[in-house]
């Protein structure tokens, strides 16, 4: 499958600790003056900055995406709160305790029920809004089949008692993943539960014997495992990436940015994340033959960000 | 002004890079050829974005259609004649500040959040608590009593001769104070909103006079006048508001330091309160025309039978030591002519008798 074209692209984060410090910290500034109603101008401003600022080939990423439509979509994400607790809450007025315990299910059942919609509205919205060279990103998985993985995954991992968590979080990856287009470009995604759930295994069982000091490692691992997996296909064409972090750069990030959060009480903050954006990026080599000048513009726009402001709420962000 | 330079740009349509030549107007517009026709950029329809040296050029009506110019000298010439000519958002001109502003803005930050735990939270901790009915002082509190109810020992003889002995004092309230007392050897006595007083048997037993015995109710009662279970959970909802709406954002080292600087915030509250029900207490023993000294010599109870431990009543309290001086300040004014009250002693020997 491998021809003798391939090339290696150049890929890394260049944004600056001092510049990005000013995007953050007039955020909080502008946050705090408006009682928190900033926020989702914040995250533009934030994701504008970060995506700007990673190169691919020389040229920037871009998001697209605007504070207003984050805050259409956080408002709906509270209201569904509001609803929510309300329900409980007026519940617990009748001190009826039967519908006490039926609110307090259909709670939980909405809350959980709602993940995989906000999954699937996260990647519709964030993709349609991520752009390279002008073309869009898109997402292309079908809600229904996503809702359908989601529910017999979560009710294996509730009868192995979350053991089967693992294979659950493989089998989104995959999906998802694998719905992800780049103009007429497409990602694939495939990666096996079982080999994800040793990995898993064995990162923590020597975590554990070595008192931590195996954790770099397993991190190492981890990164390795996320990245290759993953391709990007044209046709016959194909790139894959690979990442090069060693445990002794974990290692390093992590006591630099460790020491960076706690003599600056968090203000710092800014200078970590943009620490090791910077390591991270420069060390994932990306190395194929897709011709990254031919992408043509195929996805469409989306503005629809309730699913970005649910996963934000419920501090699942880091699912993706 | 006019100048040109070379653009790369790309169309929307696929990702390939076309170098362009520019012609550029300065603070007006930017023109170029391409495929053979011209094309014209006004300035208020574009976006002018710098990345380190490149200046990124957006259409606004299309975000996907942009020029990039990558020479650092031209790149800053045409965003600075944009700046001036009023094409750059508020905000990339706020950010162009640069580092003192930054440093400003982290300042102006830390102080607006002090300002809301200084003034605004208290404020709001008041105003929602005025806003409350009693009825809600009332449920909160009657459904703690049933939970205490179910897991401490209550000597329902000792409770009514407590009552008894309170209901000789005047506590300047229409609020009903129901009296308990709790088989219990800790050093320990509180109140719950809804007018329940519960001293434990530990505590029962330092207390050598009634006057003591006196300063001790007036300084519970007063919490429930006052209302200070609802002011403080009130106020330390408002805390929590803060610390999750407006640093919660932020990042998990702020939220968490934020967040105990809330937990202490909520303490300092709570010695605010214990002193006012230590001066509510004085009022009430005054109304009375009890001994003062029954304060004073509570507090060295209070003191000498901890043994530097700090007690829990004492736990959110102001210092004893502090307390021991308040009281003694209180005293030393001789306010008032207290007299000897004979039913108050005798209420409180029937207490203090072997059960």
């Amino acid at each position: 499958m491998e021809t003798n074209n391939m090339k290696r692209y150049a890929f890394s984060f260049q944004g600056k600790g001092g510049d990005y410090f000013g995007v953050v910290v007039v955020n909080w500034l502008l946050t705090v003056i408006t009682l928190g109603l900033y926020y989702p101008w914040a995250k533009e401003r934030t994701l504008k900055y970060l995506y700007s600022h990673t190169n691919l080939e020389g040229d920037n990423f871009q998001f697209t995406g605007t504070g207003k439509e984050m805050f259409v979509g956080f408002i709906k994400v509270f209201g569904t709160f509001v609803a929510l607790y309300a329900g409980i809450f007026i519940a617990a007025k009748t001190q009826n305790s039967v519908l006490m315990v039926i609110f307090i299910i259909v709670f939980y059942a909405l809350l959980i029920g709602i993940i995989p919609f906000a999954i699937h509205g996260f990647y519709k919205y964030r993709m349609s809004r991520t752009s390279w060279r002008g073309v869009r990103f898109g997402y292309r998985g079908d809600r229904v089949t996503l809702v359908k993985i989601y529910f017999k995954d979560l009710l294996l991992s509730i009868v192995t008692l979350g053991l089967y968590g693992f294979w659950m979080t493989i089998d989104l990856r995959n999906y998802t993943l694998s719905n992800i287009k780049f103009g007429n470009a497409e990602f694939k995604y495939n990666a096996k539960g079982s080999e994800y759930f040793f990995l898993n295994l064995k990162g923590i069982f020597l975590t554990y014997i070595t008192l931590g000091i195996y954790s770099f490692w397993f991190q190492r691992d981890i990164l390795r495992f996320y990245l290759d997996h993953l391709t990007l296909n044209n046709g016959n064409e194909k790139v894959r990436f690979q990442s090069k972090l060693t445990p002794g750069d974990i290692f390093e990030l992590t006591v630099i940015n460790m020491l960076i959060i706690i003599f600056t009480l968090g203000i710092g903050y800014a200078f970590v994340e943009v620490r090791t954006l910077t390591k991270l990026f420069s060390n994932i080599e990306i190395v194929g033959n897709i011709d990254l000048d031919a992408l043509k513009q195929t996805e469409a726009e989306y503005k629809n960000a309730f699913g970005d402001e649910a996963l934000d709420a419920m501090d699942l962000s880091g699912i993706i | 002004m006019k100048l040109s330079t070379s653009a790369k740009y790309f169309d929307g349509k696929t990702s390939r890079p076309y170098l362009l030549d520019l012609e550029v107007f300065l603070g007006e517009q930017i023109s170029y050829y391409f495929e053979n026709k011209r094309s014209v950029w006004k300035f208020q329809d574009i976006k002018f974005e710098k990345i380190g040296d490149h200046l990124i050029i957006t259409r606004k009506d299309n975000l996907s259609e942009s020029l990039k110019i990558d020479n650092a000298e031209v790149a800053n010439t045409i965003y600075q004649s944009a700046k001036q000519s009023r094409n750059i958002s508020w905000y990339h001109t706020l950010l162009d500040l640069g580092p003192k502003f930054y440093l400003t803005a982290t300042v102006a930050t830390f102080t607006l959040i002090a300002c809301f735990y200084i003034f605004i939270i208290p404020w709001i901790g008041e105003k929602v608590t005025d806003l409350m009915p009693l009825s809600f002082d009332e449920e909160i509190g009657d459904s703690s009593f049933q939970q205490i109810r179910s897991f401490s020992n209550i000597d329902e003889k000792r409770s009514a001769k407590l009552q008894n002995f309170a209901d000789h004092i005047d506590f300047g309230t229409h609020r009903k104070l129901n009296f308990k007392v709790i088989d219990d050897k800790e050093i320990n006595a509180f109140a719950l909103p809804n007018g329940t007083i519960v001293v434990y048997t530990g505590l029962l037993s330092k207390i050598e006079n009634y006057e003591e015995l006196a300063a001790l109710l007036g300084h519970e009662a007063t919490h429930v006048k006052e209302r200070h279970s609802t002011k403080t959970l009130a106020r330390s909802l408002a805390g929590y508001l803060v610390v999750s709406v407006v640093v919660g954002d932020v990042n998990g080292v702020m939220t968490s330091l934020a967040d105990n600087a809330n937990q202490l915030n909520n303490l300092s509250f709570s010695r605010a309160f214990e002193s006012s029900s230590d001066l509510g207490s004085y009022e009430i023993l005054k109304k009375n025309k009890i001994d003062p000294d029954g304060m004073y010599q509570l507090f060295k109870t209070l003191k000498t039978s901890h043994d530097g431990e700090i007690p829990e009543l004492l736990s959110s309290h102001p210092l004893t030591d502090d307390r021991i001086k308040f009281s003694k300040s209180l005293l030393d004014k001789k306010e008032y002519t207290f007299e000897k009250n004979s039913e108050l002693e005798n209420a409180f020997k029937r207490l203090k008798e072997n059960p």
